[in-house]
């Protein structure tokens, strides 16, 4: 029933609109297509029909998604020590589905924003009132040089793998990693922040350097990060690599990455090229590269955004994030890793922003404003050791931009921390790395999963 | 009560509760007590490790908020988990979230 109709059932003396009780039943529809069902989508999905029921709107959602089930990049690293699996990270949509969003399986090709029509790649369209993009990040090789004689130019990708979405990649860089032998030389590369969730590459290195020591202990783990120092968790991080894993990392700051080459025949036998923090070339050998490379918005935010809809450089949706609806182009809004935004690309702090995002689209829907001052919190447990963890929480809220020189106010709003643990300091974790963090990480990951996959 | 005198009362109700959710704005507490879901889950129920939200009173959660909260002067403040996420907000937040949990 559409608004038109809404009215024609009013004046037919209906009282359907007195019982309350089915407050979607002759309301206004409002269609709402989700793309991608990852952390910040799934959770979008899920409070705009646990939410919508109440809004006196008919709020119908459509959830898009490449694969029929998401893999969890939280906790992946476990699956490369063997400590978990990806099956065991695997999470479906049947609980979405059960609250009432349609749930599809397929790819997104285009979005027509002239029309407000998603088109799949095999020709399936679906018509909005407003989109959702979540379609986390991709990866931008451009500035590299990754080429082995004997494979084509995505196989070599493959054989360096980053596994940074978990799935295939992550099984590769652990079966390179179990087919090391003792004494051979791991190579982890670290982009330039932003780049999805700030502390990961260094709990990654924490997790293969612990892996080593107690299966290929006179290997060695050589991290290159292309940022001038470790960003986050430094006192954290930087007492594991000097005394934890003192004997298996090396870690290099300021290192720009220019390549890595070999040849099929010989894969253990790669070559890494980089620029060191001086500017130096330097070439080293590597039987395993973990190439984590440099990050940009998924594909199909740039495509439908791009380039006036896009941060300067091209690689982040510009939104407001009072409601996360695109600076741009309206009636589609982006959350999750895809957004330009001071907040961390996490999915803890992605499922919030789905909730503000959700929020928002009821009250604009009902002709209201978004809520004025939106807060958001990002929790970060990470691994050290198998049997301990840190962790990190910070606290996020929508308020005026002030100019750092002048103390002045830049006229615009986004959001800003307000609360956070101390970085930088002895007690960046009060307890440091200890068991029973690793115990709250592994309620906490059960939670935040249940809160957005039902 | 005649049909029309319920249609009229209800009328009444709802646009009394519609100005009311333009200045107090009854889904406010609902989106900001969202922000405690992803660990305490979704509507405050029990989970492993985390104490049900769902159940207490307004003023049981209120008071254990602002405890968590407090910095004494010329003390270390609390360093755990709530106690950061807790310092981030207002008394008028603080009560909004405490209402809408307490309703649940
Ligand atoms: C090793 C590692 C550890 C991490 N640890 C933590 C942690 O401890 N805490 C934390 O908060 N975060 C952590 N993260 C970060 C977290 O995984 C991401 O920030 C989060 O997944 C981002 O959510 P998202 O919804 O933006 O993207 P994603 O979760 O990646 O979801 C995007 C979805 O969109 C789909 N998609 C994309 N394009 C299309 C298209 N064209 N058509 C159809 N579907 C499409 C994809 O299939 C995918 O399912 C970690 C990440 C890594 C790699
Ligand atoms: C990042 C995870 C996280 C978030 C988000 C979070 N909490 Fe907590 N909370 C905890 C942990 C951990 C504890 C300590 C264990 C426990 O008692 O549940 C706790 C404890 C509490 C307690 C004390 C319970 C008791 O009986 O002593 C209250 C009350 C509480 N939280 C309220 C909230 C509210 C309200 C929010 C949202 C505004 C919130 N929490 C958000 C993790 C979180």
């Amino acid at each position: 029933m559409d608004r038109r109709q809404f009215i024609a059932s009013l004046a037919a003396g209906s009282a359907m609109g007195l019982t309350g009780l089915m407050p979607a039943f002759g309301a206004a529809i409002v269609n709402v297509v989700v793309v991608g069902g990852g952390m910040a989508g799934t959770t979008a999905a899920k409070y705009l029909k646990l939410w919508g029921a109440a809004s006196g709107l008919d709020v119908r959602v459509t959830l898009i998604d490449a694969n029929a089930a998401y893999v969890s990049c939280i906790l992946s690293n476990k699956v490369l020590t063997g400590e978990t699996t990806l099956a065991a990270l695997t999470y479906r949509y049947t609980k979405l589905a059960g609250l009432g969003v349609t749930v599809v399986q397929g790819q997104v090709a285009a979005v027509d924003k002239a029309n407000r029509v998603v088109r799949l790649a095999d020709g399936r369209t679906y018509p909005y009132a407003r989109l959702i993009l979540a379609p986390g990040i991709d990866f931008d090789y451009s500035a590299l040089t990754i080429a082995a004689r004997g494979l084509t130019a995505d196989q070599a990708l493959a054989a360096v793998p980053h596994a940074w979405k978990a799935g295939p990649q992550t099984t590769e860089l652990r079966r390179q990693l179990v087919a090391l032998t003792n004494g051979n030389r791991v190579v982890m590369t670290i982009p330039a922040a932003p780049y999805r969730c700030p502390p990961g590459p260094y709990e990654r290195a924490c997790a293969i350097a612990g892996w080593l020591k107690a299966n290929r202990p006179k290997s060695k783990l050589i991290v290159l990060d292309a940022n001038a120092k470790i960003i986050a968790e430094p006192v954290n991080f930087g007492k594991a690599f000097s005394e934890t894993y003192r004997t298996i990392i090396e870690y290099y700051p300021g290192v720009t990455l220019k390549g890595v080459t070999w040849d099929s025949a010989t894969p253990k036998l790669k070559t890494v090229s980089l620029l060191d923090a001086g500017g130096a070339a330097v070439t080293m050998p590597a039987e395993v590269v973990n190439l984590i490379p440099p990050q940009k918005a998924g594909r199909v935010a740039i495509d439908t955004l791009g380039p006036t809809g896009l941060s300067a450089n091209g690689r982040w949706a510009l939104v407001d994030e009072i409601s996360y609806e695109s600076k741009v182009f309206p009636g589609i809004h982006v959350i999750g890793d895809a957004i330009n935004s001071k907040q961390p690309k996490a999915g803890h702090i992605g499922n919030q922003e789905a909730k503000i995002c959700a929020d928002a689209i009821l009250r604009l829907e009902s002709g209201r404003a978004p809520y004025a001052a939106p807060v958001t919190n990002s929790a970060c447990f990470t691994p050290i050791t198998p049997t301990t963890a840190t962790w990190l929480t910070a606290v996020y809220r929508y308020q005026t931009d002030i100019d750092p020189a002048t103390g002045q106010s830049l006229g615009t709003k986004s959001m800003q921390m307000v609360s956070g643990n101390p970085v930088g300091v002895a007690s960046e974790t009060p307890t440091g790395a200890s068991g029973d963090n690793a115990d709250a990480m592994k309620k906490w990951f059960a939670s935040l999963m249940v809160d957005t996959f039902g | 009560m005649s049909f029309l005198r319920t249609i009229l009362a209800a009328g009444l109700t709802i646009s009394a509760s519609a100005a009311a959710a333009q200045t107090a704005g009854p889904n406010d507490g609902r989106l900001l007590a969202s922000n405690c879901m992803q660990c305490h889950a979704t509507n405050g129920q029990p989970r492993p490790g985390f104490s049900s939200l769902a159940g207490k009173s307004a003023s049981e959660i209120t008071g254990e908020m602002l405890e968590m909260a407090r910095m004494t002067p010329g003390k270390e403040p609390e360093k755990d988990l709530m106690a950061v996420h807790a310092r981030a907000y207002t008394r008028a937040e603080i009560d909004l979230i405490a209402k809408y949990l307490a309703s649940k």
